[in-house]
This record gives C-alpha cells, sequence and structure tokens, in this order.
C-alpha cells in the first residue's frame, strides 16, 4: 500500500508507550506515522525515533498546533492532566484522538467489543481505559453474554515490577478506579474491583490477570465457549493474548486466567500489559483508516 | 529508666487470616475492650490483607470494612485504632477517606520490600488528613538490609513516622533480624519496628533481638493468633519484655486474661508450626497462602509442600494466590506425565 | 524618573512589592547595573524565579530600569493563570522549555539565572533518573546555550546547600567545607547531581572562557512557596493551618536557616551583576532556628495553640542535624544584607497562607 494512502498519524509523548506505538506503526500497512512530538530530545524514544527517520519534536503538543496538516490522528501518550489541555485544543481543529491516558474524556473502547459502534458513532476521542482494562473487559463481557446479570466480577492483574514506572506506581488508584468503572460498564456487573500487584521476582513475570465472576448456577459449557470466541477476536489484534486457565467453578465463581505475551516491538517480552493496550490503539487506528476509505 | 517498647496489636487484622477473614462482631468488639483494658496502645483490625482487601482473590470478609472500623473505633477509647493498608487493593477515595472519617489513628501503609515507591500518595494522604502514617515493608527477607534501608528512605520521604519490617514467610532467624534492624536504625532518623511470625518456631527471640539492635515497635498477636504458624505471641513477648526490663506500658495478668478470652471468644486452637508452615517458612513464601495451598493440592491431588516449594522458587509474592491454581495445574501434569512414563 | 503606573491591586501583593523594594534599596549601583538588561532564569516559574520576576517588577515599576525577564519553565501554564499580575506584564515573558533537552536563550540575553531542578525530595525517591537527567542535562544544556550569547555578562548556577555533605558537627557549612558521602546511594542521587554539576559549570568557565559563578540557596522561605514541598518549615506551617498538632520528625533539635524570598532573589541578582568567575556563594539566612523553636514560633500564630510532637527514636544516638550556611564571603564580597529578619518571614509566609486559604 502506497504511503499516501496510509492515516497520517502523530504520537505526543515520547515516553516508552509512545515509543511502541511509533514501532508498531511502522509495520502498518494503514498507518504512517508523520510526527513523533515530547518535551524532551535527550530521550530515548526520541533517540529511537531520529534514527529510524520519523520526524520530531520537543514543542509537544504545538507541533500539531503549529502545523495541522502534518496529521489526522493523534495518540496522547503523555498524562491525565496533559491530556484535557491537549483534547481541547485538537477537538478545534478536527482531530480524532486516542488517549492512552487515564483521563477518560472520551468514548471508553475495548476493539474486540466495540470497535464497530466507536467507529460508526464516528468518535472522536477514543479512550484505551487500563491495560488490565483491555485484558480483563473482554472476558467479563464474555461471560456476560451468557449471565447477564452478574453480581459481582473481579480482577487480579500481576505485572512484573520492572514493567511499572513512576508514572504507573504514582497513578495506582486510577488505574484501579478506571479499570473497575469501565469493567461494570461493559460486563453490566453490579460490583467491581481491580486488584494490582506488582511482583519483583527476577526474571520478570509474563503479565497475568485472573477474572472472577460471582455467578449462582454458571453455565460453564457456554462460559468456555463464549471465551474461546473472544479470545479468537483478541488475538486478531493482540497474538500474545492467550487462555493460562481455562473458565473452572470455584465454590460460587467462576475463575479464568489470562496471559498476555508482549510483541517485543519496543518494551520487553514480559511488559504484556503495556503491548495490550498499544495493540488496542494501533488496531482501532487501523480501523479508522479502513472506515475512512 | 527502662526501654520503652510501642507493642502493636494486629490480632483482629493479620489474625483475621487464621479464620478466613470471618471474625465476628463480638470478637472485635469483646477484644478490642480487652485490649484497652491490658493497656494496649495500638490496636489494628481489619481482613488479613489491610483496606479494601476483602476479594475473592484473597478471601472476602465476613463484615465490611466500615462495620470492623466502626466497632472498634466504638470500643477503643484509650488505645489508638489503626489500620493496615497495601495501595493496589485499596484506594484513596473509595476506602482511605472512609477510614479517615471512622476515626483510624494510624495507617500503616505497606508494600512489598522492594516496591516502596507505591506508597507515596497513600502516606501523604494520611498524613495531610492529620493522622499518623508509618512505612511497612512486606517479606522483607527477600531484600538484603542496604535494599531495605534504601526503601525505608522512601517511605520516610513520603512522610512514613516509622518503618515496620514484617518477617512474612517467618523466615529470619535472629542473626538476620540483629543485622537489618542495625542497618535501618542506623540510616533512619524515624523509629524502625519488627512483625515476626513463627514458622520456624523463632518470633519472640527475633522480637528481642530486634529490639536489642534498636527497634521500638514489636507487633505482637494474642495466643499468636495469625495465618499458618501465626505471629509473635504477644503475651510471651509482654512476659519476657517485663523479664528483660522492658516497659511496654501493658498489665501483664490483664493480657493473659485477654489471651483466655480469645481462646474462648475466636482462637480455641492456638496456632503451631504445622508441616506445611515449617515448609513455607523454609521456602521463604508467604504463611497466609497456607489454607488456599491446601485445599488447591487437595483437589488437584499434589503435595502441598511442593507447591511451597515451588512457589518459593517462584518468587511468589503476597496476594499473588492465582499462581497457586497455576502452579498446582504445572505438578498434576508432571505427576500424570511420571506416572506414565 | 516616572514610577510606572502597573502596580499590584491586592493587599497581599503590594507587600510583596514593598518587601521587593526593601530588599534592593541600600544598592543603587546593582540596580543600575540591571537597567535595560536582558535577564533569563530557567525553572523560572518555581520559587526563586517567582520572586525574581516580583524584584524585575518591583525594579521596573519603581526606578524604570526597562529590565526585560524571559521565564524558561516545562509548565508554564499553571503560573501564568495562577499569577496574572506578573505573568501579563510586558517586561515578563514566558517560555515552554524542558531544559532536558537543547535549547536557546534569546539572542541578547545578559544574565542567565539557572534555577530548573527538582528539589522536592519525594520526586527523588520515587524517580531519581528523572532528577539526575534534569539536573546534569539541564546544566550542560543550559551551558550551551549560552555559550552561544554574545552579550552574556554573567551565568549562575543555583546549586545547593546540601553539596557540602552531611557535616554531623555544630556549626555553619561554609563554601569551603566538604564532608564525605558515600556514592551509589539512591536518597543521595540529587546531592551527587548537584555536585556533578558544579563541575560542569566549572569546566565550561575554564574551557570555554565563560562567566560562571555558582550560588549555593540553603532554605528559602515566603510566598509563593508549595506548601506541600516536603521541607520541615512547611510541614509546621500546614499543620498549623489546618488546626493539627504539629509534628515534627525526630527530636526537633535539627537546625536551620530561612532566607525570605525577596532577599533570596535579590542576593542572586547581585551575584549576576557582582559575581566573580569561578566565585561560590551560599546564599541563606545567618539567623539559625532549631526545628523546635520554630514549630513554637508557628503555633503562637493560632488559636488555641496546637501541640507540639515530637518523634523521637529513643534507642538512637541522634545524629547532628545541621544545614545552616556561613554568608560572611558572601555578604563581604556581595555587600548584601539580609533586610528581612526571621520573625517577620515566618510572619509574612504565614499571613500569606492564611489569607490564601480563606
Amino acid at each position: 500500500m502506497s504511503v499516501f494512502n496510509k492515516l497520517k498519524i502523530a504520537i505526543i509523548g515520547s515516553g516508552n508507550i509512545g515509543t511502541d506505538l511509533l514501532m508498531k506503526s511502522l509495520r502498518s500497512d494503514f498507518i504512517i506515522c508523520t510526527l513523533f512530538a515530547g518535551r524532551n530530545f535527550n530521550s530515548a524514544g526520541m533517540k529511537k525515533a531520529i534514527s529510524l527517520g520519523v520526524p520530531i519534536s520537543d514543542r509537544g503538543i504545538e507541533a500539531i498546533l503549529n502545523d495541522p496538516q502534518i496529521c489526522d490522528l493523534v495518540f496522547d501518550c503523555t498524562s491525565a492532566q496533559a491530556h484535557i489541555d491537549h483534547w481541547a485544543a485538537l477537538h478545534k481543529i478536527g482531530k480524532t484522538v486516542i488517549d492512552m491516558t487515564p483521563a477518560k474524556l472520551g468514548s471508553l473502547c475495548v476493539p474486540a467489543i466495540n470497535a464497530s459502534e466507536c467507529i460508526a458513532e464516528g468518535a472522536r476521542n477514543l479512550n484505551m481505559i487500563t491495560c488490565g482494562g483491555q485484558v480483563s473487559i473482554p472476558i467479563a463481557y464474555a461471560i456476560s453474554q451468557v449471565h447477564h446479570d452478574i453480581e459481582y466480577i473481579e480482577v487480579a492483574s500481576s505485572i512484573a515490577s520492572r514493567s511499572a514506572g513512576p508514572a504507573t506506581r504514582y497513578n495506582l488508584d486510577e488505574y484501579v478506579e478506571t479499570t473497575q468503572d469501565a469493567l461494570k460498564k461493559f460486563s453490566g456487573a453490579r460490583r467491581a474491583k481491580a486488584i494490582l500487584i506488582l511482583n519483583p521476582a527476577v526474571p520478570p513475570i509474563d503479565m497475568q490477570t485472573t477474572i472472577y465472576a460471582k455467578i449462582s448456577n454458571p453455565d460453564l459449557p457456554a462460559i468456555v465457549d463464549s471465551v474461546g470466541a473472544m479470545v479468537k477476536k483478541i488475538n486478531q489484534y493482540v497474538p500474545g493474548y492467550q487462555i493460562l486457565v481455562q473458565p473452572t467453578i470455584e465454590g460460587n465463581k467462576v475463575v479464568t486466567t489470562i496471559k498476555v505475551l508482549g510483541a517485543g516491538d519496543y518494551l520487553p517480552q514480559y511488559a504484556g500489559n503495556l503491548d495490550i493496550i498499544n495493540c488496542a490503539a494501533i488496531s482501532m487506528a487501523e480501523l479508522i483508516a479502513q472506515s475512512n476509505k | 529508666m527502662s526501654k520503652k517498647i510501642l507493642i502493636s496489636d494486629p490480632t483482629l487484622r493479620d489474625g483475621n487470616h487464621a479464620v478466613r477473614h470471618q471474625l465476628s462482631r463480638e470478637s472485635f468488639i469483646a477484644y478490642c475492650q480487652a485490649a484497652e483494658e491490658a493497656g494496649l496502645p495500638i490496636v489494628e483490625v481489619g481482613h488479613g490483607n489491610g483496606l479494601g482487601a476483602s476479594s475473592l482473590l484473597v478471601g472476602e470478609c465476613k463484615l465490611s470494612d466500615e462495620e470492623i472500623l466502626s466497632i472498634s473505633r466504638a470500643n477503643l477509647k484509650k488505645s489508638k485504632l489503626a489500620i493496615h493498608v497495601i495501595p493496589g487493593f485499596c484506594t484513596i477515595k473509595s476506602d482511605l477517606a472512609r477510614a479517615v472519617d471512622l476515626g483510624v489513628d494510624i495507617f500503616r501503609v505497606g508494600s512489598h520490600c522492594t516496591e516502596a515507591d507505591i506508597t507515596d500518595r497513600h502516606i501523604a494522604y494520611a498524613r495531610k488528613s492529620g493522622k499518623e502514617a508509618y512505612g511497612v515493608l512486606m517479606m522483607s527477607h527477600m531484600a538484603s538490609p542496604e535494599i531495605l534501608l534504601e526503601e525505608a528512605k522512601k517511605m520516610e520521604s513520603y512522610g512514613a513516622e516509622a518503618i515496620v519490617i514484617m518477617d512474612s514467610a517467618g523466615a529470619y532467624f535472629p542473626d538476620d533480624v540483629t543485622q537489618r534492624i542495625m542497618t535501618l536504625v542506623d540510616g533512619l532518623s524515624i523509629p524502625v519496628g519488627f512483625h515476626g511470625h513463627n514458622n520456624l518456631g523463632m518470633a519472640v527471640i527475633n522480637s528481642v533481638a530486634a529490639v536489642k539492635a534498636g527497634a521500638t515497635i514489636i507487633d505482637g498477636s494474642i495466643r499468636g493468633f495469625g495465618a499458618g504458624a501465626g505471629n509473635t505471641q504477644l503475651e510471651v513477648l509482654v512476659a519476657v519484655f517485663e523479664r528483660l526490663g522492658f516497659d511496654t506500658g501493658i498489665d501483664l495478668y490483664k493480657i493473659l486474661d485477654a489471651a483466655d478470652l480469645a481462646e474462648k471468644q475466636f482462637n480455641p486452637v492456638a496456632p503451631f508450626s504445622s508441616p506445611v508452615s515449617i515448609v513455607s517458612g523454609l521456602a521463604g513464601v508467604f504463611s497466609g497462602f497456607a489454607k488456599q495451598v491446601a485445599r488447591t493440592a487437595e483437589e488437584y491431588k499434589v503435595d502441598p509442600r511442593d507447591i511451597f516449594f515451588e512457589l518459593g522458587r517462584r518468587k511468589a509474592v503476597a496476594g499473588q494466590e492465582s499462581l497457586i491454581i497455576e502452579v498446582a495445574h504445572q505438578l498434576a501434569n508432571q505427576n500424570m506425565l511420571q506416572k506414565a512414563s | 524618573m516616572m514610577p510606572n503606573q502597573s502596580t499590584p491591586s491586592t493587599d497581599r501583593f503590594s507587600e510583596l512589592r514593598q518587601d521587593c523594594l526593601n530588599a534592593c534599596a541600600y544598592q543603587p549601583d546593582v540596580r543600575n547595573k540591571l537597567g535595560f538588561k536582558r535577564i533569563a532564569v530557567t525553572g523560572g516559574t518555581g520559587f526563586l524565579g517567582t520572586w525574581i520576576a516580583e524584584m524585575i517588577a518591583a525594579l521596573n515599576d519603581r526606578y524604570d530600569l526597562k529590565i526585560c525577564l524571559d521565564l524558561y519553565a516545562r509548565n508554564t501554564n499553571e503560573w501564568e493563570k495562577k499569577w496574572p499580575h506578573l505573568s501579563s506584564r510586558p517586561d515578563i515573558r514566558l517560555y515552554s522549555q524542558d531544559v532536558r533537552s537543547s535549547f536557546q536563550f534569546q539572542s541578547d540575553t545578559n544574565f542567565v539565572v539557572h534555577a530548573a531542578g527538582i528539589p522536592n525530595n519525594r520526586v527523588h525517591a520515587s524517580d531519581p533518573l528523572r532528577v539526575l537527567q534534569t539536573t546534569i542535562d539541564g546544566v550542560s544544556n543550559a551551558l550551551e546555550a549560552v555559550s552561544q550569547l554574545d552579550n552574556l555578562n554573567r551565568f549562575i548556577n543555583v546549586s545547593s546547600g546540601l553539596v557540602s555533605g552531611v557535616a554531623n558537627r555544630i556549626g555553619t557549612l561554609s563554601e569551603n567545607n566538604y564532608f564525605p558521602i558515600p556514592s551509589g546511594q539512591l536518597h543521595l542521587v540529587y546531592v551527587d547531581a548537584k555536585r556533578s554539576a558544579e563541575s560542569v559549570a566549572a569546566i565550561y568557565r575554564s574551557q570555554f572562557r565563560m562567566p560562571v559563578s555558582t550560588i549555593r540557596p540553603f532554605t528559602f522561605t515566603g510566598p509563593y512557596q508549595s506548601l506541600d514541598r516536603p521541607w520541615a518549615i512547611n510541614s509546621f506551617l500546614d499543620d498549623a493551618l489546618m488546626c493539627r498538632d504539629i509534628r515534627i520528625h525526630g527530636d526537633g533539635s535539627a537546625r536551620r536557616s530561612y532566607l525570605y524570598g525577596s532577599d533570596a532573589a535579590w542576593w542572586t541578582l547581585v551575584a549576576l551583576v557582582n559575581g566573580a568567575d569561578g566565585a561560590v556563594y551560599n546564599v541563606g539566612s545567618p539567623e539559625v532556628i532549631s526545628h523546635i523553636e520554630l514549630a513554637k514560633l508557628i503555633s503562637e500564630k493560632i488559636s488555641p495553640k496546637p501541640a507540639i510532637v515530637t518523634n523521637a527514636v529513643p534507642t538512637k544516638q541522634e545524629q547532628l542535624d545541621e544545614l545552616y550556611p556561613d554568608v560572611t564571603h558572601t555578604q563581604s564580597s556581595l555587600g548584601v544584607k539580609q533586610t528581612c529578619t526571621l520573625g517577620q518571614a515566618i510572619d509574612k509566609t504565614w499571613r500569606w497562607f492564611s489569607a490564601a486559604k480563606n
């Protein structure tokens, strides 16, 4: 596919998430990164972008505001606080934004569940919720397709300590609250709880998430089928997503465990938690690119 | 002038692990009253894993945090009310704010011993609310004394007013404790405390070693009421400290009365070092896993001791109960393969 | 000389204006040397930068010196909204700039105060890498930027009184006192980075023949301080404002001194104008006070008086915690004086924050 047909995307925020998105965009047939913008030319991400010949800027969002033609879609990988200002400005100049921060200003998006709806409604701000959310919400949803009135869903994620930087650690509360809210919204569960555990084991553990659903009289075969079908859907954009422990009944709850192996584009393989949210974001950008035709 | 030791009593928190977090209202009321009567300076209450931890992952609590805190507060007039807080299980908005309103005095904010930087906001919140904040380093045997000091210093910079290291797996020997406490006391400008577990039968002597090395805060549970092999036995601690000339402010006879009450009320069989406890102590794995490991081992028909050593090998961290099923699966498969060949 | 018409309208700011005028009243020659010059401050939205802005505003309005001030900072929006009496002035301009990247100053810049840094020790604990990069890359980038200026008179590296190490003895720290500190220790990353930054500054001074001086701030206090910065005085003020017991880490014997913002700003400007190449100037108050005495002073501001609670480690020999400067060298070389006493500084700071609260 020629460059001229590809959707032009810009990335604001030159940290790990932004740099990994950049690497994924280079492999895409549908999107092309026309700007990698941050605040610090000395960051590892910027140096990577330079080595790849991608246009860079240390002016952050001003680089887009000063040259609105440069892109159609923006990935915001900065912070929830910064996103509020960014969205106000990008909204005015008609850009579509995929928000990687917990700001939650736009439509909550889990590609395996509501990609088409998001595209159909022409949502211009898509929020990717949280990494744990991208892992667990599809499963919670799959279970809710079988049992429509789930009393309680709980999601416990273990991530490698090494994959959690200062920003993640500072924003644990936001992570928990955002994931819980989105779990309830997508699964219809009456109550939801999210737990995040950092595991310092060396070598670093792969990201693992256990989903518990409190259901009276669970229809296990139907749940297994529904979850299986959902995993296949997710594998289309997250190849490393796999069921570690099939849905099992334990007392009054259904339990299943998911492991996510990262693609290793920029982030290490054990950082499946970061990879999945990026895969989800790229997949939405590609769908938008294709729907624009 | 005898040395003052501050005893903090987690009977109604860590002890909750022993009964799968099913301590009743009556137990909270009765023990709070007995503890205060005995002059215990700090009483810690809640789900075994702390505020907001009631979950399918680590066990649902019979009472809500709100209930536990209100009845405890109502029955503690002189003693301070403390809670255990692990960021990632609870949030400031949903959990800590309510705890402040319900009259908690001390927020003991804990993390795994190498992850202190997740405690910044929670410690800050407790301080900003005018409450006391301690930093707690869990599974502290998994880090060297120097790393422990590094992590403790982070908590100090966040506003922690004391640092308590936990022997969550009951893995320490007295020399280990001496070395760690000395390093912390030397490097910090705030008081240092020790929380022992009795897997290898050394909780009391470890606590004595801690005090001799400069610790001034010691945790102890009545009758050792706690997960697995139990915590440092509080009434033994009081007796030993009294004989050693340390001043705890606790009345020996009344704490012994509290032990009798606890026996009748919620702990008819005192904890002891079972084979599983011994193995988990040696493996350096959190004792709180015990009941779930036992259950899962039976279900998958594997040896629970093997599960423990495997969890230790994988450096399992407290709160990672979901790993148990995976390990049991794996061991069961291995057994099948062995049988087949 | 006609005074400028833009004077601050509210009482809080008019007191700050008077403080600034008092601070510079006795050095007309220095004031004149600042006339028509362009001054740049990196980390310009911090405490020192904001007080320098107040000072420049005072100098321009009162003495019509036509000084231009450029403030460089990572995040300028918040400052702009918070202090419109400064940000709307034509003589003060804001530039959004992260010092970890290469950047340039305005080509006609004459004086630079490099104050960008992260003094917040919560960040030292949680993100020491960012602290290191901001400090070392920051000073390197700032010096590179000034090396391109034709009319640079002086560059001031804002270092820290902490570079002297931990004294563990009673007494002041002079610019020549150095006490050993171990290497490779996380909680000392800030100190190590500041020490390295002084070396970088010396390299540019010597190898590239640049007019570089260093100031070592000790503790400052006053309006424009963020009360959530984890320093003892802020935590005492915060406790008192919230009508809580004032809690002291340790036994309260630790001693500090507190220089008020207007004096801190003026002393920095004097160092800019009259500093010697390679000189190091301690900037801080010579009035020493222990934590417990400071807590008592602050507790008297509020009725009913809050209790003061210490948190000493009974089993430990309390290490001496003395961090205050010997400023004889600074005062004799630069001719600067402390115009705001400790008592006045505490009083002004208290009134600023309690007014803000209400």
